[in-house]
């Protein structure tokens, strides 16, 4: 291990609060169960940064996913557009070479490390530097890319590097051009697992999905027997909007509404030229399942609002919502972009 | 003197040509009768009798006329057998559609039971149960050839359906795929499960679901199949063949690169399989390497393009 490297682990294991250093060190996962066991937590960090630099000599790892874990970064989803013909042969060593190679043109100095995970993605960290400096490790920028799938996942990374980052991965990766899938949240998985359509979704079928079990007596048993089919059917459609079991964790939805403002009684308010911009900001810990749980519990009226449906169909969490056009609009107008 | 021709005689002739030919016979003597009366008159007596004379041989020499009779008869006889008949089936078509009404509804709601009291003796009733029950199933039948067998359920009141595609491999099922379909105003995918590596919007672009959704199922479903098929493929090398290392893969399944080693000559070999065309689930190219150099060994690409993975790795190994 060269001495910036050194330095770099060192730095990093100052910015790791103490309290969280051992979970740190366990999801990072580069240790073996037994280095790990030998790392005495009790001692300074400055004695626990010597041990680690000593295991890291004998394992050479390259410690890209521990910036995970110290800084909760955002996520952002990319999508890739109108792939050449041979976009779907692309295979790893060319993609990597050709990333590499573009990106080095538009950048001097910069780091690119490069490494293909088990479950077939492609983990990208950036090290930016410039003519004059060299690259910065500290703020990295990464990048997961599944290969012959149009999705780009980027965190850390500044309005001045998106320009080069996309062009070397447009030429990289075969395709046309790449947009802002307008996608973004905490957890990689679950924006992931939306786009890709890795959660479990709820179609129309003959038989309607059973009621959740739940052990609560049942108060009255007259209101059951009223309730149970309108319970039942609330369920399906907030299923089949949102989907079944786990959902992908996201943190907000945030809808930009340009409209007019409509209030007889104000008239210097309806007068008015612009567009009435308002921002309608939705978040919690996990959002999806509090909209299913919404709408199966009838808090939201069912069937449910294309505008909260679309978050899981078109696979984004921020809309610019205009108006369809002159006279009245409806309230739950199709979200337009 | 002139003899009148009879009246009654001239309007009988008149409406007899309205009867039935039958009476065609008499029409003809009737009419021949009043013309020669008249002719009778200016040419005189002997030569309307010869001409009589004449007509009587003329006659006579029409043996047909009373055959011709048996035969109209026949024909009319048939007419009728066969007006009846068609009477007889228009009743039971009329009955068989009441009986699809209520049995249609009976397969909607499965939990009533109830019987269509039919007047008709229970022979002819149940004969014409099954009669409905028969165009039934072909109605079916034929409903499930233009899905093209897939599981399709109505939704939005008749305005979409929602399409299954099963995928399977050697007769075990694998995953489902759904599509939810809009039919009005016009023919368009609103939402699925399909995943972004199966090129879902080309396939739908390129067929022509306005008219025929199975241009869009079929290539569809070989899509989804074959990727199925390559992926329990790959599975099934890295669960029965430890020794097989995985160099490189994809999602899609379509680029692999596989290590082994010969048994024998403790060789490694590095297997490339290429499976451009994806909607099949056999490489279209294989490529071996051993210490940089391309085998020779003949026999093992025709091995793999042939019969699956798994197989060829076994076989590979005997």
């Amino acid at each position: 291990m060269d001495d910036s490297a050194k330095r770099l682990l060192q730095r990093l294991m100052r910015r790791i609060p103490t309290p969280t250093l051992r979970s740190a060190l366990e999801k990072w996962g580069r240790l073996t169960t037994e280095q790990q066991k030998s790392m005495d937590f009790t001692q300074s960090k400055w004695a626990l940064t010597e041990r680690l630099l000593g295991i890291c000599e004998v394992n050479s790892a390259i410690f890209s996913e521990i910036q995970i874990n110290v800084n909760q970064g955002m996520w952002y989803a990319f999508q890739l557009m109108d792939p050449e013909d041979d976009a779907k042969s692309v295979d790893l060593t060319q993609f990597k070479e050709q990333f590499k190679s573009h990106l080095r043109e538009l950048v001097r100095n910069v780091s690119i490390k490069m490494k293909k995970h088990t479950d077939e993605a492609v983990w990208i960290r950036i090290a930016w530097g410039d003519t004059f400096s060299r690259p910065n490790h500290l703020k990295p920028t990464y990048i997961v890319h599944y290969l012959q799938t149009p999705y780009v996942f980027v965190t850390s990374i500044t309005s001045k590097q998106k320009p080069l980052l996309s062009q070397a991965l447009v030429l990289s990766t075969r395709y046309q051009a790449i947009k802002d899938a307008n996608l973004s949240g905490r957890k990689l998985t679950a924006i992931r697992d939306l786009l890709m359509k890795k959660y479990q979704q709820v179609f129309p079928t003959k038989y309607p999905i059973p009621p959740p079990e739940n052990n609560q007596t049942i108060s009255n048993q007259h209101i059951e027997k009223e309730q149970a089919e309108l319970a039942a059917n609330r369920l399906q459609m907030a299923c089949e909007a949102f989907g079944g079991g786990m959902l992908p964790q996201l943190q907000s939805a945030v809808y930009k509404l340009e409209t007019k403002f409509r209030d007889h009684s104000n008239k210097t308010m309806t007068e008015r030229e612009e567009p009435f911009r308002c921002v309608v900001k939705f978040t919690s810990t996990n959002l999806l399942e509090s909209f299913r749980h919404c709408a199966s519990s009838g808090i939201a009226s069912t069937p449910v609002t294309p505008l909260l449906s679309c978050i899981p169909l078109k696979g984004r969490n921020y809309f610019l919502i205009t108006d369809n056009g002159p006279g009245p609009s409806s309230q739950r107008g199709q979200p337009q972009v | 003197m002139t003899l009148q021709p009879p009246k009654s005689n001239t309007s009988a002739t008149t409406s007899g040509c309205f009867h039935l030919k039958q009476r065609n016979v008499h029409y003809s003597t009737q009419h021949k009768y009043s013309q020669n009366m008249e002719v009778a008159t200016t040419k005189g007596v002997l030569s309307h009798l010869s001409r009589l004379e004449v007509q009587k041989r003329s006659l006579k020499s029409q043996p047909q006329q009373p055959g011709g009779v048996k035969a109209l008869r026949a024909t009319v006889e048939a007419l009728l057998t066969q007006r009846d008949q068609l009477r007889a089936e228009i009743q039971t078509h009329k009955n068989i559609k009441k009986l699809r009404v209520s049995m249609d509804k009976q397969c909607t709601n499965e939990e009533e039971e109830t019987e269509e009291g039919m007047d008709e003796d229970s022979e002819n009733s149940n004969l014409l149960r099954l009669m409905a029950r028969h165009t039934q199933l072909k109605d079916l039948l034929h409903a499930h050839n233009v899905v093209g067998g897939y599981n399709v359920v109505k939704t939005r009141q008749g305005k979409g359906v929602c399409v299954s595609v099963a995928t399977f491999y050697e007769g075990v099922y694998l995953n489902t795929y759904n599509l939810e379909i809009d039919v009005k105003p016009t023919v368009r995918i609103s939402r699925h499960n399909v995943p972004p590596f199966i090129p879902l919007n080309n396939l739908a672009e390129q067929s022509n679901m306005q008219t025929d959704l199975r241009t869009l199922l079929d290539p569809l479903s070989q899509h989804l199949n074959a990727f199925a098929g390559r992926q329990q493929q790959f599975k099934f090398v890295k669960e029965l063949h430890k020794s097989v290392e995985v160099m490189e893969s994809n999602v899609l399944c379509s680029l692999l690169v596989l290590k082994f080693t010969v048994p024998r000559e403790k060789t490694a070999v590095l297997c490339s399989l290429d499976y451009t065309d994806c909607t099949r689930s056999l490489p279209t190219r294989v490529h071996f390497e051993s210490d940089g150099r391309i085998c020779l060994v003949q026999k093992f690409p025709r091995l793999y393009i042939t019969c699956h993975l798994a197989d060829a790795f076994i076989k590979r190994d005997l």
